[in-house]
């Protein structure tokens, strides 16, 4: 029992990792349907971000060197994918393949800059001391990096949730992505939420990558152990449903340690792809479906 | 001597909760590590935060070297056991060389490891062998190779005549607080190569595969 609930734990502890790392593609992919594979690489460039602040203010400051960077990972990643989207995705609207390989490449060429930034080799994220070990409830051993992961994740979606479904950006929103020609001619000014929009997307997967950084490697590949997953969870989701989104990082989380923890490693992989692939079979529109210019 | 258990994870893999709980279940006296690259470190943070340090779980990795230990936090993994041919403590006049070029050439904050000595040793034997030869041609550099002696930063090494490979010390480390590796345990002295398992008893029935 107490194996299970272990397990548990597990599970929610990566499926907050999962939502994480898909928030920013829920807007990017899921209500634009800009395919962008550099999306990865957004989340590895607010790694570095925090490393860059741990090197900056001392590794005596690690608290606000940590907690400073996930309001400047935000920009830099904002920024970052602000600046993608004037000078090539804005050119790629409605052609997805296009857009699929302009991003990829544009993801090689931020991993060969952090390369020639940063070294190919990983660099040490130190962890804030009150991020260290963790506490046992119940017979189940929780890290406080998980926990804060899981509350970090939480806090976002909800903001995440407020921006799109109660401020007047989110409605905005909304309506370029339901009616982009109504909503123009409604008077919304659509390149500039299109602007918007991936601003928050990008900036979301830099907040990701700090967080990343408690549990993982910071290296130039950080954003490719990542992508996939993201990808998945905003399709199996919904596309452009945050609801979607938390129910399927949840479920993938959950069965993934416990297919897991019956099987191996590798076969609890292959388990929830199959998995996945039944469901998208069965229910191609996701778990939370509507109406959208998407790509489903 | 007991297994108590065997788990493989993806190649490149980062969530390793699952593992560190079946670890943590098995109630393990060791661990046996062979994960490569950025897992280690996953690996090591996660079972940091299941509150498993080396003085409760001692771990034996075949792929961690100072520079991996760099990017873990040598906090994360003091204690812990690693096997080697070579650490930057390898005492010896040609390894303190070595050390200071390295350090004057790369920052003084950089470690120097097994793989980095390796490829360093590789390119002298590769030069001594040309210079041997007399010539870059690929057949007469192998057969100048033949028992080629060159003073490593390891120690003396000999590149053997049947199959290439050269002589090495063993050497088992322990990760200390400053992120480099003691030598705890060493062979007298280099072992000769046998890449094709010849004097191994368990290996006997084995065959290579035709062609």
């Amino acid at each position: 029992m107490e194996a299970i609930l272990n397990q548990l734990f597990a599970g929610v502890s990566y499926g907050s990792i999962l939502l994480l790392i898909a928030l920013g593609l829920t807007f990017t992919f899921g209500q634009m349907g800009v395919i962008n594979m550099a999306h990865g690489e957004f989340i590895m460039f607010g790694a570095y971000t925090t490393y860059v602040l741990q090197e900056v203010l001392g590794k005596d400051q690690i608290t606000y060197a940590f907690l400073l960077s996930l309001p400047i990972a935000l920009v830099v990643a904002g920024a970052m994918g602000l600046l993608l989207e004037i000078t090539l995705i804005k050119r790629l609207y409605g052609r997805p393949l296009d857009t699929l390989l302009v991003t990829w490449g544009v993801a090689l060429v931020l991993q060969q800059l952090a390369r020639d930034i940063f070294g190919a080799n990983n660099v040490e994220v130190v962890s804030p001391s009150w991020l260290d070990g963790g506490i046992t409830i119940a017979g189940v051993d929780m890290a406080y990096n998980r926990l804060f992961i899981i509350g970090l994740s939480l806090a976002i979606t909800a903001a995440a949730w407020v921006v799109v479904g109660k401020l007047k950006q989110g409605r905005r929103m909304r309506a370029v992505m339901q009616n982009r020609q109504l909503a123009g001619a409604s008077g919304i000014n659509t390149p500039s939420v299109d602007r918007r929009t991936f601003f928050l997307g990008s900036g979301l997967a830099g907040v990701a990558g700090v967080a990343i950084t408690q549990l993982g490697s910071v290296g130039p590949n950080l954003g490719t152990n990542y992508i996939i997953d993201a990808f998945l969870v905003v399709i199996v989701g919904g596309l452009g449903h945050l609801r979607g989104a938390v129910i399927a990082a949840l479920s993938l989380g959950i069965l993934n340690s416990l297919a897991e923890y019956w099987s191996s490693a590798s076969l609890g992989k292959v388990i929830v792809f199959l998995a996945i692939v039944v469901f998208l079979q069965f229910r191609p529109e996701g778990i939370v479906a509507s109406e959208s210019r998407g790509l489903a | 001597m007991e297994i108590t258990g065997e788990e493989y994870a993806p190649l490149g893999s980062t969530e390793f909760s699952t593992i560190v709980n079946k670890v943590k279940a098995s109630d393990s006296d060791a661990v046996f590590n062979t994960l490569n690259g950025d897992s280690n470190v996953a690996f090591f943070k996660q079972l940091d935060g299941a509150g498993l340090p080396s003085s409760k779980l001692p771990i034996v990795s075949v792929s961690i070297a100072e520079d991996e230990v760099r990017a873990i936090g040598a906090d994360k993994v003091k204690g812990q056991i690693v096997a080697w041919n070579y650490y930057q403590t390898t005492p010896g006049a040609a390894n303190e060389k070595f050390v200071k070029a390295y350090k004057a050439a790369y920052g003084d904050d950089r470690v120097t490891d097994d793989p980095i000595e390796a490829a360093y040793v590789a390119v002298y034997l590769w030069a001594a062998a040309v210079e041997k030869a007399g010539t870059t041609d690929v057949e007469k550099v192998k057969e100048a190779s033949k028992g080629l002696e060159f003073d490593a930063p390891e120690g003396k090494v000999v590149v053997d005549g049947e199959n290439q490979h050269i002589t090495k010390t063993a050497r088992i480390g322990v990760i200390n607080e400053e992120g480099l590796i003691d030598t705890v345990w060493e062979s007298d002295g280099p072992i000769k190569p046998d890449p094709f398992l010849e004097t191994y008893p368990w290996a006997k029935g084995m065959k290579p595969v035709d062609g």
